[in-house]
């Protein structure tokens, strides 16, 4: 395949272009805990009864007494190494503590950009096939009232119908039932887990567990790509190569698809990031509502604790999480549009 | 593939393209609110295409050319109306055709050129692929035998190197070659009646004497009628066997083209001539032609809307519409005429 | 039933269906000003005894968990919630116009790394950079404005930046120079004031923003404390009891998030079909 290689180089420069992004968190951390107001040291000394020497050790142990370019190196030397940190709470270092709980975030996450690309898609399409009908009206208000609503006022309102009123779903408490026991955990996903374990029924009270949340950040999250499948189709709908093609008289399921869709498909893949930096800002209140014992809420109870190493590697994780889903997103994109592979 | 097979042979009083007292117009909603009539904004048009004739369609931008082409393909835009007249097509009644009807129209009968040809092609499909779309939907064939016939296609209006653009995006041809590929996408349908619309936008020149010159050649081969719309007069002149020319909407003078352009009948007709450039004629010979395209939503619109820029205009061309003359039951493109008062 | 005027360049006579995206944000305003003096009961006042009733004649909402009114928590909280938005999106407007005005201004280099910089940072989710500034700046009122004003300033940086970029070199502002002024006077005395009309349309559509990731921050347990009623903590507040059926405490507060947040939008809809029309989707 020659048409390989010139997306390699693509995903090279981008790849390239995220550095600077993830550097910029990690100065953006470093930062945020070295230059503002506030001592470290005393925040972190001040568990059991600290006094002005214990307080000065724990500041030659974490290294503030040298000048600030070399804590920014050895902060940085130290991040690339893999060591981010101590976390206070739970007396682990920082990156395992997220490793541990990021398959959590992840499952929710992914669950919930699967069903807001379902549920935008739909919606986008519906009111861009039938202009000024009841979908479009219906498309307009989803969006008006997805992104006016919080994600977690969202997930209380779909508690109180699902689980309180209906009974539908289990008690939306972390990820799992309490009573039952769960399966080994081969990738951390309970959904994959427990299919690996050929553990049908805790397959469904993860299933169970998963959507309310789940929801409650898709609903928040799908404004924006309703919005924008609904004006690309629109405008893909008048276009002029759908008009060539109708004046050909092709079939109707080609002209969709290859004609209406392929095109439609690019500014929708476009958003797709914006769609996922939306549901990672969601991610921490609705894990913090549904008691999810993901990354989010690691970095919360940190943050209540003024641990403060949890919550920049968390901020770190975050950037890279960002970074790599953007990157997939450009590939997406060069795959999809023949024109976007032979540009710079 | 094989040549056209010659049409049935018809008395010629038994024209492919048949339209009669054509009035299009668009939903005015407002208008509509306010009791007035939507004013239409073709009027009343007649003209004729004979099998294998080359007819052009002459006017300034806006005076409803594109809009003719566009009804007689069936692919006016959504607020478009028909307000009176017939519109047929080799007998066939365009006005009430159902959609399947059309789909044989567009595969078998009639085919179409647009301006811009890059954005009329489909950005993101090889243009083989666009071929073989259209050749599979009129007959089932093997992806063998389209590719052959797309090839052929290609070598028809003399694209070089055929194979290998075969595989190339339109944005990778140049503006000349995509109307080539529009030709051979409207050639695969082995039309009666190929409507060009301003084939030659945004063309050089040389491409577009080229482009011109390929057309005639396949008109005259296939023995294929053309419907040439453009306004530039002295392409007209040289390309087409009969004229029509158009203002605001109106048909005002139609004929054989030597005898429209050398003993004009309508004043407009002369104005166009006289400010067309000419071999022999210096620049400041030309002469320009006053006023522009009447505002159609007017409600004080002239009957003969050419009435406020005509050296001759009488009292008669505010409220009545002009007649033919000379007058026929049943017009014919051999007749040479013009609908003006000044005339009688 | 329409009363659009015919006459008006923008379309928009004063009529009812114009006035109606204006209304709810109207009723929020005044509640705010008006505060708790319009609270029938005090927000503060605890009755241990009445805790968790479901809403009555006398208590609308229903009371929380420590027999507060809760109508009157909800009703007193507007002006807090308000007034952290305000204040937030207030500090991020000036600043990010005056930077990105500055930086489209000055062209070059300069701009074209800070225009980078903006995208990357709108399209980061900046509810985790809030999230870390509050905790660097520690956890108060104060803390939670600021972090939301630092999120809000890439819109800013960006409007600013890409309308004096497309106006810099328009007539009327060479004929400001031709005049005399001196560049930083064009800068502000001629180019900055004809951003009114846009800026007018990002701070309304922007407010609803502030006070969404306020009150999201507020309900993670950051800057407001209780007993001070915020709509945030007042949802948190609530959602301990949700499972138990008491949906009062939560609902009713996070529906007063939900109206407020509705209305500033309605309101900026409205504010950007009047004032600039071609963003229109």
């Amino acid at each position: 395949m020659l048409t390989v290689l010139p997306v390699l180089t693509v995903l090279l420069r981008r790849a390239l272009q995220a550095v600077p992004v993830l550097l910029g968190a990690a100065l953006f951390t470093f930062v945020l805990t070295r230059v503002l107001p506030g001592d470290p040291a005393a925040f972190l000394a001040s568990g059991p009864g600290a006094g002005p020497e214990a307080i000065e050790a724990i500041r030659h142990q974490l290294g503030l007494d040298r000048p600030l370019h070399e804590q920014l190196g050895r902060y940085l030397l130290d991040l690339a190494r893999g060591d981010w940190g101590q976390s206070f709470i739970t007396g682990q270092p920082v990156l395992s503590d997220l490793m541990l709980r990021l398959p959590a975030s992840l499952e929710l996450t992914l669950l919930a950009f699967g069903l807001t690309l379902l549920l935008g898609l739909a919606l986008g399409t519906a009111a861009a096939l039938g202009p000024g009908t009841w979908r479009d009206h219906l498309c307009r208000a989803c969006c008006s009232v997805g992104s006016c609503l919080p994600a977690f006022v969202g997930g209380l309102c779909l508690i109180q119908l699902f689980y309180v009123q209906l009974g539908w779903v289990p008690e939306p408490i972390g990820r799992f039932d309490m009573v039952l026991v769960p399966p080994p955990p081969y990738t951390g996903f309970l959904l994959i887990d427990t299919l690996l374990a050929g553990d049908l029924t805790g397959w469904r009270v993860a299933a169970g567990h998963l959507l309310l949340p789940a929801l409650a950040m898709a609903l928040f999250s799908l404004a924006p790509l309703a919005r924008v499948t609904r004006a690309s189709l629109l405008t893909v709908l008048g276009s002029e190569p759908l008009r060539t093609a109708t004046a050909l008289g092709l079939p109707r399921r080609q002209i969709v698809l290859h004609y209406a869709l392929h095109n439609a498909l690019l500014p929708i893949i476009t958003t797709l990031g914006l769609v996922f930096s939306y549901m990672l800002g969601a991610n921490v209140v609705v894990e913090k509502l549904f008691a999810w014992p993901g990354i989010g809420s690691y970095a919360l109870d940190a943050l209540m604790a003024s641990d403060h190493a949890p919550v920049q590697g968390f901020v770190l994780l975050v950037a890279a999480l960002f970074v790599a889903v953007n990157l997939g997103i450009d590939l997406l994109y060069g795959v999809v549009d023949p024109r976007t592979r032979h540009l710079r | 593939m094989s040549a056209n097979p010659h049409p049935p042979i018809s008395p010629p009083a038994s024209p492919l393209l048949e339209v009669r007292d054509l009035s299009i117009g668009f939903a005015a909603a407002q208008a509509a609110q306010a009791g007035r009539p939507v004013l239409p904004t073709i009027e009343r048009l007649s003209l004729h295409v004979q099998p294998g004739q080359t007819l052009g369609l002459v006017g300034e931008s806006g005076s409803g050319k594109s809009l003719l082409a566009l009804a007689v393909m069936g692919l006016l835009p959504p607020t478009a109306r028909i307000l009176g007249g017939s519109l047929q097509v080799a007998g066939q009644n365009l006005l009430n055709a159902t959609p399947g009807q059309w789909q044989q129209l567009r595969r078998h009968t009639l085919a179409m050129v647009f301006q811009n040809p890059r954005q009329a092609l489909n950005p993101v499909r090889p243009i083989g692929l666009q071929l073989q779309d259209a050749l599979q939907s009129r007959a089932p064939l093997s992806r063998a035998q389209a590719q052959a016939q797309a090839l052929a296609l290609l070598e028809q209006v003399e694209i070089d190197q055929a194979p290998a653009r075969l595989k190339a995006y339109p944005h990778e041809l140049s503006g000349g070659m995509c109307q080539r590929v529009l030709l051979a996408l409207a050639l695969s349908r082995e039309p009666r009646l190929l409507l060009a619309d301003e084939p030659t936008t945004g063309l050089d020149i040389t491409t577009q004497a080229a482009i011109l010159k390929l057309l005639t050649r396949l008109a005259n081969e296939r023995h294929m009628a053309t419907l040439l719309i453009t306004h530039n007069l002295t392409m007209a002149r040289q390309h087409c066997s009969h004229l029509a020319v158009m203002h605001a909407g109106q048909l005002v003078e139609a004929g054989p083209a030597d005898q429209v352009l050398q003993q004009p009948l309508h004043p407009y007709t002369r104005g166009l001539r006289a400010a067309t450039p000419q071999r022999g004629l210096a620049l400041a010979d030309l002469q320009a032609m006053p006023g522009g395209l009447p505002d159609l939503g007017r409600a004080d619109l002239p009957a003969c809307r050419f009435a406020e820029r005509c050296p001759q205009v009488q009292t008669r061309c505010d409220t009545q519409f002009p007649e033919w003359r000379p007058q026929a039951s049943a017009p014919s493109e051999a007749l040479h005429r013009a609908a003006c008062w000044s005339l009688i | 039933m329409n009363a659009r005027t015919e006459t008006s360049p923008t379309g928009a006579g004063f009529s009812l269906r114009t006035a109606l995206p204006w209304l709810p944000l109207a009723a929020l305003l005044a509640l705010a000003v008006a505060g708790p003096a319009l609270a029938p009961q005090d927000p503060l006042h605890t009755a241990v005894e009445q805790a968790l009733r479901p809403p009555s004649a006398r208590h609308w909402f229903g009371t929380d968990v420590l027999g507060r009114d809760l109508f009157s928590r909800v009703l007193a909280a507007t002006r807090l919630d308000l007034l952290m938005a305000f204040g937030a999106v207030s500090a991020s407007a000036t600043v990010g116009t005056l930077l990105g005005a500055a930086s489209g201004f000055v062209g070059g280099r300069l701009d074209r790394w800070m225009g980078r910089l903006v995208d990357v940072l709108m399209a980061f989710p900046l509810f985790v950079v809030a999230l870390a500034l509050v905790a660097a700046l520690g956890n108060s009122v104060g803390s939670v404005v600021w972090a939301t004003a630092v999120i809000n300033l890439p819109f800013y940086l960006r409007l600013a930046r890409a309308e004096v970029a497309s106006r810099r070199d328009a007539a009327w502002v060479q004929a400001a120079r031709l005049a005399g002024l001196g560049e930083a006077r064009v800068l502000l005395q001629v180019l900055l004031p004809s951003l009114w009309p846009v800026l007018a349309v990002q701070v309304s559509l922007n407010l609803g923003w502030a006070i969404l990731n306020g009150a999201g921050l507020s309900f993670l347990g950051l800057g407001v404390r209780p007993p001070t009623p915020e709509w945030g903590v007042l949802v948190s507040e609530g959602a301990q009891h949700i499972l138990s059926g008491q949906w009062w405490a939560a609902l009713f507060p996070g529906l007063a998030l939900f109206a407020a947040i509705f209305s500033f939008s309605l309101a900026g809809d409205a504010c950007r079909d009047l004032l600039d029309p071609r963003q229109r989707s």
